[in-house]
């Protein structure tokens, strides 16, 4: 609306310049002001220092006086004759008229001494008619002055002309002077104040005393001042000025001056009601701006409900796998064994926690759904296994199929939601598994930064999750489909958002997904996922600080301190360990005696790649594990040096790849040469 | 003997024509011979005299005693002994009489005996208790008794409360901290303090044990004093502790005329030029009729009736006269010397 005032171009540059004006006037009136500012302020600073000047000349004179009058009312004469009778002050008189004459002030023109009490005139000396006299208490104690504790039986007057003390007060200071007639004199009065000097000032006093002071010289540094302070701020204004005016120029005139040039005739006329024109394309504009506000809020409404639509569609395609083992395990549920029980279990929890999830989005987010949920600290390697058993046991009518964990980094922490990390992991397992027709492996192999430098370029911690399946692979030009679009491959019932969702989630945690196939060989997916910092975690037991910023926390091969081990044994038997321990340190040799393949996979991390590893084959323990099939998992870490310390024949362990050899239950020490080497 | 402040203290007395009669009465011998010059001025002599301040300014004895005596009253007005023994070594010859105080008496003794002046028939009037004591005195014929005192505490209840068993050494306990007058008099202070230490050593001792760190006073112009909020006691004397104690703001102070420690003190009055005035004058103001009038107004004691003025405290303590009580003894020349050079020296280091 602020245009409308301004109907032409010219208007608005001329009321600018009005306006400039009116600026410029504002400085000059405010400069006036300050002047009057500090014009005032320094004129009561000058008429308060005045004033502090002639107190002071006053009090230097009625200090001087009281001095001289102290003197002389301490002499001997002076209180005898106080305390005398008329015959004895007569003696005495001249004396004290000599005593008092040496007060030397040319302003007393008279003085008399009265006793108070008796109401008594006991001297006077001068002329003593005056209004003006000061009056003051002689108070006397064993005959000293004590204004204190004195008795104060006698007053002396001291009778002053006030033309003749104002004149002595101004000879004080050469700048000050006694008042003249239609002066602004400072005036006071002794009868105001207590004290004259040491002596108390008694009532009956009437001294008034008027003096003025000269004013300083005008300061023509101020004026020069205020001068320069003027056409600093003049110059201020213009050039200031001169930028608002380039400034409207370019941002408003111009723009303005474009848009009614359409409107003008040739002749350079304006046409009638132009301006109207104007703000009815602002107005247009303006309307428009608010439509597409409501769209927008209105696609946002939209967006919503897309977004619940998506996450119901995720909900049944996630809860279709947990749903799947519970099926599967409905039928054997009665003659169930600890082990299903188990799984029976875990799957419930999987429903459980995907049921949270979804009811967590909407309390959290009223008017949003999100599908951030709430980040939480979880081993990964815990939730790997766990979800490797789950598939082991819902595809158990596949036994042709294996799900192989190759796992060489342990204690891996992530920060991201464990239920949405294990259904990101399940989505791409149950593709790898499904795309085995007849039979196959699928490995699950986990990672370290310490393998991965070269596929980041942050500071950040990756771990990798790798999944290889020998299906029958994806055509390389769906595989772009695959990841965004929701192609779904070789399902019936297949809704295509398995591997959509799970590149979703991967970036959303600021990883990477990577698909590497080739048609009837297999299908690699690596999913790159970032470890958390030892602060949020506290599953660790052993911290490192990395560096730059963060401590960072994973066991890994490259972080923690080796182990001082020569010999690993993993052994069931308590004495055969013992035995082990005591031929090892017999031949200098530390031997790390173990019970299970857990405490060995506890400890991998910092043994030496080249270490030897005995393994019992009969492990028994809760698990009834065997020894030799750790052996995969062992090479796959790096070890080389395996070595089977059993008493069964070794011709039954033939198919076990990757062993070094294989010896008895005795102590093998020196172990530079296996009993038995496996060709 | 003490001075006073006499305009407050009798405000509202006067002498009445019928005084005035009486005095002219008793004194018969006065020479009336004062007139008026050509200029209308009193050619009446002049009668100098140096007094203990107050006395002299109690309204009305002055004019009785120009009026009866035909003479112009000059009198010099002294606060202590030794101002009195100053301005009677300047001008011993200027006064015609004296009042001072008996125990300086040794100190002027030799100044003050004129042959040929008699006046001590007056005394043949006293009290006869107060008459022996004028005996043993043997002072000279114109030298008699003009009045006499107690010496007592006059006390603050706000701050102290001093009581008739009260010592020396628990009074001056109870007022430490607070303000202490003690009368500018050598020889009545050093009987308050130290009458039972004749060794020196122990005297000196207990004038620090007593005045250490004590705010003391030693002065006879201490109504302003009296008036300050922690003042506690004044030894003075009765004349003077009983006009203050009259005075509206200080009604609430108590005088104790301490049954040990107080005594009777005495001012002489001595004629010292044999003129008619003079004579006149010491006879009129020794007179029963204006010595009376004096210690009614004074709250001294008058030789003629030996009476002690009930004072609350003293009458509880059954003391009505002077003669019961102890009188301050006069040493001799060189005691006295002594004790006011210690006086002197004492003020000197525990004065305010």
């Amino acid at each position: 609306m602020i245009w409308k005032r301004f109907s032409t171009l010219a208007e608005f540059q001329r009321r600018t310049s009005r306006s400039f004006l009116l600026w410029l006037l504002l400085i000059f009136l405010g400069t006036i002001f300050l002047h009057r500012l500090v014009f005032e302020h320094l004129s009561r600073r000058e008429a308060h220092y005045q004033s502090l000047k002639i107190q002071t000349s006053i009090q230097k004179y009625a200090s001087t006086l009281s001095e001289q009058l102290a003197i002389i009312a301490s002499t001997d004469l002076f209180i005898d004759f106080l305390h005398s009778g008329s015959a004895t002050r007569q003696d005495m008189e001249p004396n004290l008229t000599a005593l008092i004459a040496r007060i030397r002030n040319k302003d007393i023109v008279g003085v008399t001494i009265r006793n108070k009490i008796k109401d008594d005139l006991v001297y006077s000396f001068g002329e003593i008619n005056l209004p003006t006299k000061i009056l003051l208490s002689l108070c006397y104690l064993n005959r000293e002055l004590d204004q204190r504790y004195g008795v104060c039986e006698n007053e002396i007057a001291f009778y002053i002309a006030t033309d003749s003390i104002s004149s002595s007060i101004a000879g004080s200071d050469t700048r000050i002077l006694p008042c003249l007639a239609n002066t602004d004199c400072f005036r006071f009065n002794f009868a105001e104040i207590d004290h004259f000097g040491s002596f108390k000032i008694a009532k009956g006093t009437n001294l008034p005393v008027l003096a003025y002071m000269e004013s300083p010289e005008v300061n023509y540094l101020l004026y020069l001042f205020e001068v320069l302070l003027f056409l600093a701020l003049s110059l201020f204004g213009i050039f200031y000025q001169r930028r608002f005016s380039r400034f409207l120029s370019t941002y408003v005139a111009d723009p303005i001056r474009k848009m009614t040039g359409q409107l003008q005739s040739e002749d350079g006329r304006v046409i009638p009601n132009a301006d109207e024109s104007d703000l009815l394309e602002i107005q247009c504009l303006y309307k428009n701006l608010q439509d597409w506000s409501r769209a927008r809020a209105k696609i946002g409404e939209l967006e919503i409900s897309a977004q619940i639509g998506e996450l119901a569609t995720h909900v049944a395609h996630d809860i279709r796998s947990p749903l799947a083992v519970l099926e599967s395990l409905q039928k054997e549920i009665i003659s169930n064994s600890k082990e299903q029980g188990e799984l029976l279990r875990s799957s419930i929890r999987r429903i459980q926690s995907i049921a949270e999830d979804l009811l967590l989005r909407y309390r959290e987010k009223k008017s949003q759904i999100s599908i951030h949920s709430e980040p939480k600290n979880f081993n990964v390697n815990l939730a790997l296994k766990r979800l490797i058993e789950e598939k082991v046991c819902s595809h158990r009518d596949r036994p042709s199929v294996r799900v192989l964990f190759k796992n060489c980094a342990y204690f891996i922490t992530a920060s991201f939601s464990s239920s949405q990390f294990e259904r990101v992991v399940s989505n791409v397992l149950n593709n790898a598994i499904e795309a085995i027709l007849h039979s196959g492996d699928v490995t699950l192999r986990i990672k370290v930064r310490s393998e991965l430098e070269d596929i980041f370029e942050t500071d950040l911690n990756y771990f990798l999750i790798e999944i290889e399946d020998n299906g029958c692979g994806i055509p390389a030009d769906k595989i772009k489909a695959v990841l965004h679009n929701g192609l779904s491959l070789g399902k019936e019932k297949g809704s295509g958002l398995g591997l959509s969702y799970v590149r979703h989630r991967i970036r959303e945690w600021g990883g990477k997904i990577e698909i590497k196939s080739e048609l009837g060989s297999g299908t690699v997916v690596r999913l790159y996922l970032p470890y958390v910092s030892i602060q949020e975690s506290k599953e660790f037991r052993y911290k490192k600080n990395l560096g730059k910023g963060s401590l960072r926390s994973v066991l890994t091969d490259r972080d923690l301190p080796p182990l001082p081990w020569d010999v690993v044994l993993v052994d069931d038997d308590m004495l055969n360990r013992h035995n082990w321990v005591r031929s090892a340190r017999r031949n200098g040799q530390l031997l790390l005696a173990l019970s299970n393949l857990n405490e060995l996979r506890e400890n991998l991390p910092r043994l030496r790649k080249d270490i030897n590893i005995f393994l019992d084959s009969d492990l028994g323990g809760e698990f009834s594990e065997r020894g030799e099939e750790i052996v995969p998992e062992l090479i796959n870490c790096g070890f080389s040096k395996i070595f089977l310390a059993t008493g069964h024949n070794p011709e039954k362990f033939t198919h076990v790849h990757g062993l070094s050899g294989i010896v008895g239950k005795r102590p093998p020490f020196p172990v530079s040469e296996p009993i038995l080497q496996i060709s | 003997m003490g001075g006073f402040y006499f305009r407050e203290a009798i405000i509202g007395l006067r002498l009445n024509f019928a005084l005035f009669l009486l005095a002219v009465f008793f004194v018969p011998n006065i020479p009336a011979h004062g007139a008026l010059d050509f200029n209308g001025e009193s050619s009446r002599p002049t009668v100098n005299v140096l007094t203990w301040w107050g006395y002299l300014t109690i309204d009305g004895i002055r004019e009785t005693i120009e009026q009866s005596c035909d003479v112009n009253l000059s009198f010099d007005q002294y606060f202590s002994n030794s101002e009195f023994l100053r301005r009677w070594r300047q001008k011993e010859d200027r006064y015609d009489l004296i009042i001072f105080s008996d125990t300086i008496y040794p100190s002027v003794a030799s100044g003050i005996k004129r042959k040929g002046i008699v006046i001590d028939d007056i005394a043949s009037k006293y009290h006869p208790d107060v008459q022996k004591k004028y005996k043993q005195k043997k002072y000279p014929k114109n030298v008699l008794f003009f009045i006499h005192s107690l010496t007592g505490f006059l006390w603050n209840p706000k701050t102290v409360s001093i009581s008739r068993d009260d010592t020396v050494e628990i009074i001056f306990e109870k007022a430490s901290g607070k303000l202490i007058v003690l009368l500018d008099d050598a020889l009545e202070v050093n009987t308050l303090l130290f009458e039972k230490d004749k060794n020196e050593v122990l005297r000196d001792q207990r004038i620090v044990d007593l005045l250490q760190s004590r705010n003391v006073f030693f002065t006879n112009e201490f109504q302003t004093i009296l008036s300050k909020e922690n003042f506690a006691f004044a030894y003075s004397w009765s004349g003077d502790a009983i006009a203050h104690k009259n005075r509206s703001e200080l009604k609430h102070l108590r005088f104790l005329v301490h049954p040990a420690l107080s005594h009777v003190s005495t001012d002489l009055i001595a004629q010292l030029k044999s003129t008619t005035g003079a004579e006149c004058v010491v006879r009129t103001l020794s007179s029963e009729a204006v010595v009376n009038q004096i210690a009614e107004a004074t709250n001294y004691v008058s030789p003629f009736k030996a009476e002690i003025k009930p004072f609350r405290e003293s009458s509880k303590n059954g003391i009505s006269n002077i003669a019961s009580l102890r009188w301050l003894s006069s040493p001799n020349r060189d005691d006295f010397q002594d004790i006011h050079a210690r006086w002197e020296r004492m003020k000197v280091k525990f004065t305010q």
